[in-house]
């Protein structure tokens, strides 16, 4: 794994950086960053290294299976979304286990990754129909995956530029 | 407790393996919700979260018991976090960033011509700290820790350790001692935690946030004994993926006739240091007993 020592502003390069939209933003902030005197860093270049992202979309993850959940859940609204927040993770961690207990031991994060995707689309594609409020939560889940692949279209255009300012920054 | 429970038991081997298992299955980005999970469910252990919102109200004199178990989620959020990273270390060899505070104490230490002790806290990752240390210093290093309570998740803990690294369990005290002198007077460095005493292991009397506790001997009398410094260390989790390695300025042993008093000096030096740095980073001391018998 490549390390970048004492290049602060290489924090938010978008090779730190896991999904499209994630990258995308991370090219087009500032890269201007100084170590406080005395403090000195080294970087990890990694694609999951970004704790914004990382927050951010495992929060709307968790909270769009909370809300189909809840939209399921014969209760009361309030009392659903309280019983479907923990359900939300344990589901999350069920569709990993279904496909990774029986391929056995190794990395199966990335087919995880699809794997949960896809059926939260399906699951958008569901809700998508209902004429309820999640239908609200299954709009914007769509409308995150379509500007993903905007932005994807647009970081392959400007594949170039983003090499460069990796290079500038030492990655 | 039979084998088949000790299994399910907080220290037991079934979590390890879980863990394992999630590292390798888990996208990364959905870390922060499983972990959150987790970290809630494991406030479930009563002895330890009675531990440490014992531990946080004397830390934090006057807090509320309130106050003390959100603390408490906080600290088992950092563990769950530390450990994860750890695993993610072993398994897909993934690095945290690196922030280095006091570095040219480090280089200090790393520049002697001699041996040193390097004493940390139950804080950060042990591990990954290790390991940056092996990756980043020419020197040879052995880190000392207490062995798994449980004796499957001790094996299992071997049978997974990051390679290269180089781990004395202090069991057996007595030889592991002469062994670390050794070590330390051919110009190695000897990585030991200082701020709990475990069975078998013999400790000195000081006081952390004024209240009675014990350190371990071992790192002050193998410095006394080799005649080189000790560097308080600390691995310091700031954020997801991102620790900070605090060096401070070293303590040497100044040998005078009453031992006793040198060590009592060098002890009470450590855990000043100590305390300062808990008060700052309470929610990464991962200390799940009550750490004085005034506590308890």
């Amino acid at each position: 794994m490549k390390v970048v020592r004492d290049r602060p502003e290489a924090r938010l390069l978008p090779a730190r950086h896991h999904f499209a939209l994630a990258r995308l933003i991370a090219f087009l902030l500032p890269h201007r960053a100084e170590n406080p005197e005395g403090v000195h860093v080294a970087l990890a270049i990694d694609p999951n290294q970004s704790v914004i992202e990382a927050t951010i979309v495992s929060a709307w993850i968790t909270i769009t299976v909370t809300c189909y959940l809840a939209a399921v859940l014969p209760l009361n609204l309030l009392v659903a979304i309280l019983v479907a927040l923990p359900l939300s993770s344990l589901v999350l961690q069920l569709i990993c286990e279904i496909v990774g207990v029986p391929l056995g031991d190794g990395d199966h994060t990335r087919l995880n990754s699809v794997m949960i995707m896809l059926v939260l689309a399906v699951a958008s594609a569901y809700f998508v129909a209902q004429p309820a409020w999640v239908r609200l939560v299954a709009c914007f889940y769509f409308l995150v995956v379509i500007a993903n692949g905007i932005a994807a279209a647009i970081l392959w255009l400007l594949r170039g530029r983003v090499r460069e300012l990796e290079a500038r920054c030492g990655a | 407790m039979s084998g088949w429970r000790r299994r399910f038991h907080v220290r037991g081997v079934v979590w390890r393996q879980l863990l394992r298992w999630a590292v390798l299955n888990i996208p990364p980005w959905l870390e922060p919700s499983v972990l959150a999970f987790w970290s809630a469910f494991f406030l479930l252990w009563g002895p330890g979260r009675r531990g440490v919102m014992r531990n946080l109200a004397a830390i934090k004199p006057g807090s509320s018991a309130v106050g003390n178990f959100f603390r408490c989620y906080r600290v088992f959020w950092n563990y769950a976090c530390t450990i994860t990273d750890n695993a993610r270390f072993k398994e897909q060899h993934t690095i945290p960033d690196w922030e280095f505070i006091g570095w040219d104490h480090f280089l200090e230490m790393e520049r002697r011509e001699g041996g040193a002790i390097l004493l940390t806290a139950h804080m950060g990752s042990y591990d990954l700290g290790a390991q940056l240390f092996s990756e980043t210093s020419a020197r040879h290093i052995v880190m000392v820790r207490a062995p798994e309570v449980d004796p499957a998740t001790h094996k299992f803990e071997e049978e997974h350790a990051a390679e290269g690294m180089r781990i004395e369990f202090n069991t057996k005290a007595s030889e592991l001692a002469l062994q670390l002198l050794d070590t330390v007077r051919s110009g190695g460095i000897i990585a030991i935690q200082g701020d709990r005493v475990t069975h078998g292991v013999s400790g000195i009397a000081t006081t952390l946030f004024g209240k009675a506790m014990s350190i371990p001997a071992g790192p002050f009398a193998l410095a006394m004994a080799a005649r080189v410094p000790i560097y308080p260390c600390f691995v310091i989790r700031l954020g997801r993926r991102h620790y900070r390695l605090l060096t401070c300025e070293p303590i040497e042993i100044v040998r005078s006739r009453d031992r006793d008093a040198d060590f009592a000096r060098a002890a009470g030096a450590w855990t000043a240091r100590l305390e300062r740095v808990i008060r700052e980073h309470w929610h990464q001391w991962f200390t799940f007993e009550p750490y004085s018998p005034e506590l308890a």
